[in-house]
């Protein structure tokens, strides 16, 4: 009778191993997803490489923990057999054959007897193979997780998104904004930036504090003479970087009444160490005015920059515009383009020559 | 031991009991599965209902079924003690001489009828609690035993409250069931007219003595019950506590005090009992949820909310029947 009664479970209890190996592959699904999770995070936020470690991260949490959830958690024991296929109405008859299997008392055959009878009218099919909807959940949210998290990585790696580490540099930054404010008054000349290269009396941008605005270019009108910004800036061409507050600065100017003219076109002899030919002359570029502020003549000086030179007169009356013009500064630009200066200067120097050029 | 004869004992009786019972009372099939199984059982039940439907019939019909002797007390408010346990009187003895001699009362029988208990005194309804309970009587000190198989079948009338009595805790906690017993249907309420219009007598005849009896009992006693479906009666009893670590939120919410350990015994006790009737050899999670209405009913005490929204002791049972077997089952 005993041995009857174990051949008549063989077949559920096979169908609930069959279950438990269901529900152990997906518990450990979740569980290597989970892994998968983490590590995808702690490299998208560290920056570190390597599509190798997700393969492992995965297949050895999934690997060790499947033998431990079959055989530990759902591998379905005598007693958990005796109640599902209770749950077939059959009254609580196998738990009890279960329990009780090893009494002989003439009571114990007959309910044993009984229990195999019922048990015998099932088909092993209506053991239907239920998973709880907990360990489906568990298996999706890491599923999902899992993947999306090292999808991201992968779209980080690829420089599509940002990765961790920079996002929370970003966030981390000060993000204070400064207004720069750039203001010429009346009819004295035009402001250019890349942003507005139509020109305007005045030009607005907001900076980030640390960083710098864009290239601002003032253009006297005719009959006006450029001198300083009025926060001390000595070129018509100003970049200000590393913003760390709001900035106004005007255009200082003076009206240019008499005007050079052709006699004193010496003065707007190009700066020499830059290899204009020419000192004047008819059909020569202008130099620069003697301003007799004491201010030193940037042409004496061979260290002088390129952006000290744009303090000089730009008055917007001389045409400065033509083939002659054209052609020096042309050269200048090609001098400075290819020389040792940095990239800021060159920015501003092709951006000068721009202005200048009709 | 149990053999195959006393289960086929077993299974004859029963068939004879419920067919000899059916001649004389029509319908109320789970008022007389029930009174039966706690007779096999070994318990006492109270069965309470309006006058006229079948209650003290019933209980006759019984005595005449298991013919064994039965008693029965009309209980009064006059009612003394004495004269449910019997008193010492004084007598004279061959010499001449005074001596007391005991007279038992009508509790010296095997089968107690008695009718509308609630209307005795507390002090007339206590003499009962020894029997009952320990199946023994003391009067004067003496404690006499009482003969076995000993059941107490008593009725109560739910409607007329005044001038009755209401039995204590102590006294409900030993029935084992209390059976509400409730009006016929239409249909038998004709088969009933139609009987008793042709005859008043009753016909059931005797089908089990007391020996077969203690040894259905004894049958019955041996089904197996699982510990499973042990821990789940008793999870079912400390459910009624609302203080209790397994207490449910209806018993939190209704319940004053729940049912004592008594509970988990009739339970256990009447669960083989109908496990045997409907042909198994085991205990089942059906049988105790059957079972759990009469043997609940009397022994929880309800709280004031319950009294306020008018619910029902059969229908917070219903509750935690559905809370426990939700919690602990699925």
């Amino acid at each position: 009778m005993q041995d009857k009664k174990l051949e008549v479970l063989n077949e559920y209890v096979s169908r609930l191993k069959k279950e438990a190996l269901l529900k152990a592959i997906l518990s450990a699904l979740g569980v290597g997803f989970a892994s998968l999770l983490v590590t995808a995070l702690a490299c998208w936020f560290t920056e570190f490489g390597g599509y190798w470690i997700f393969a492992v991260v995965f297949i050895v949490p999934f690997a060790a923990s499947l033998p431990l959830f079959y055989f530990f958690l759902y591998y379905p024991s005598e007693k958990y057999v005796a109640k599902r296929l209770d749950r077939l109405g059959l009254d609580e008859r196998i738990l009890t054959m279960v329990e009780f299997g090893g009494q002989e008392s003439y009571i114990m055959q007959r309910q044993r007897a009984d229990a195999v009878s019922a048990l015998s009218k099932c088909n092993s099919k209506l053991v239907k193979l239920a998973v709880s909807a907990s360990i489906i959940a568990l298996a999706a949210v890491g599923v999902v997780a899992g993947t999306t998290m090292t999808t991201v990585y992968g779209l980080a790696e690829a420089g599509k998104i940002p990765s961790g580490k920079e996002l929370v540099e970003d966030a981390m930054a000060d993000k204070t904004e400064f207004e720069l404010v750039y203001k010429v008054s009346g009819e004295a000349g035009l402001l250019y930036s890349p942003f507005c290269p139509e020109g305007s009396t005045e030009i607005t941008m907001k900076v980030k504090k640390g960083e710098d605005g864009e290239i601002i270019l003032f253009k006297p009108a005719a009959g006006f003479v450029f001198t300083r910004w009025a926060d001390g800036v000595k070129t018509t061409l100003r970049r200000d970087t590393n913003v760390q507050g709001k900035i106004v600065a005007t255009i200082g100017f003076e009206n240019f009444e008499g005007g050079y003219g052709d006699d004193n076109a010496e003065d707007f002899a190009p700066p020499q160490h830059l290899g204009n030919s020419g000192n004047g002359g008819e059909g020569g570029p202008p130099m620069p005015p003697n301003s007799g502020s004491g201010e030193k003549d940037p042409n004496d000086d061979p260290n002088t920059s390129l952006s000290e030179l744009m303090g000089w007169v730009f008055d917007g009356k001389t045409d400065y515009g033509g083939a002659v013009f054209e052609a020096a500064y042309a050269d200048m630009l090609a001098e400075i383009m290819s020389g040792n200066y940095d990239a800021a200067t060159k920015a501003l120097a092709e951006a000068y020559f721009n202005a200048i050029k009709r | 031991m149990v053999t195959e004869s006393n289960i086929n004992l077993f299974e004859e009786q029963c068939k004879k009991i419920f067919t000899e019972v059916s001649k004389d009372v029509i319908g109320q099939k789970d008022v007389v599965e029930n009174t039966i199984i706690a007779m096999i059982a070994g318990g006492n039940v109270l069965l309470e209902g309006v006058p006229g439907v079948g209650k003290t019939r019933l209980v006759r019909t019984l005595g005449r079924v298991f013919n064994m002797p039965f008693s029965r007390i009309q209980f009064t408010p006059d009612l003394m003690p004495a004269d449910v346990t019997g008193t010492n009187i004084i007598v004279k003895d061959k010499a001449g001489n005074s001596t007391f001699e005991f007279q038992p009362g009508p509790v010296f029988s095997n089968i107690i009828l008695a009718d509308e208990i609630n209307r005795a005194t507390p002090k007339t309804q206590s003499a009962l609690l020894e029997a009952m309970q320990e199946h023994t009587v003391t009067v004067m000190g003496v404690s006499r035993p009482l003969e076995e198989p000993f059941f107490v079948l008593a009725t109560q009338n739910p409607i007329e409250q005044d001038g009755t009595y209401p039995l204590p805790e102590a006294q409900m906690d030993r029935f084992m069931f209390k059976v509400n017993v409730p009006n016929p249907s239409l249909e038998e309420l004709m088969q009933i007219v139609e009987l008793t219009q042709k005859t008043m007598a009753e016909t059931a005849d005797c089908v089990c003595d007391k020996k077969q009896l203690l040894e259905m009992r004894a049958t019955a006693n041996q089904i197996p019950v699982a510990t499973e479906v042990l821990k789940f009666s008793m999870v079912l009893v400390s459910a009624t506590h609302p203080d209790s670590s397994c207490a449910s939120e209806a018993a939190k919410k209704y319940i004053r005090v729940g049912a004592s350990p008594r509970a988990g015994q009739a339970l256990i006790s009447a669960a083989k009992v109908l496990a045997l009737i409907n042909g198994r050899f085991n205990v089942s999670y059906s049988d105790i949820n059957q079972l759990a209405y009469p043997v609940l009913r009397h022994r929880i005490k309800l709280g004031f909310e319950a009294i306020a929204e008018r619910i029902s002791a059969d229908e917070i049972i219903r509750m935690i029947l559905d809370e426990v077997n939700k919690k602990y089952r699925d």
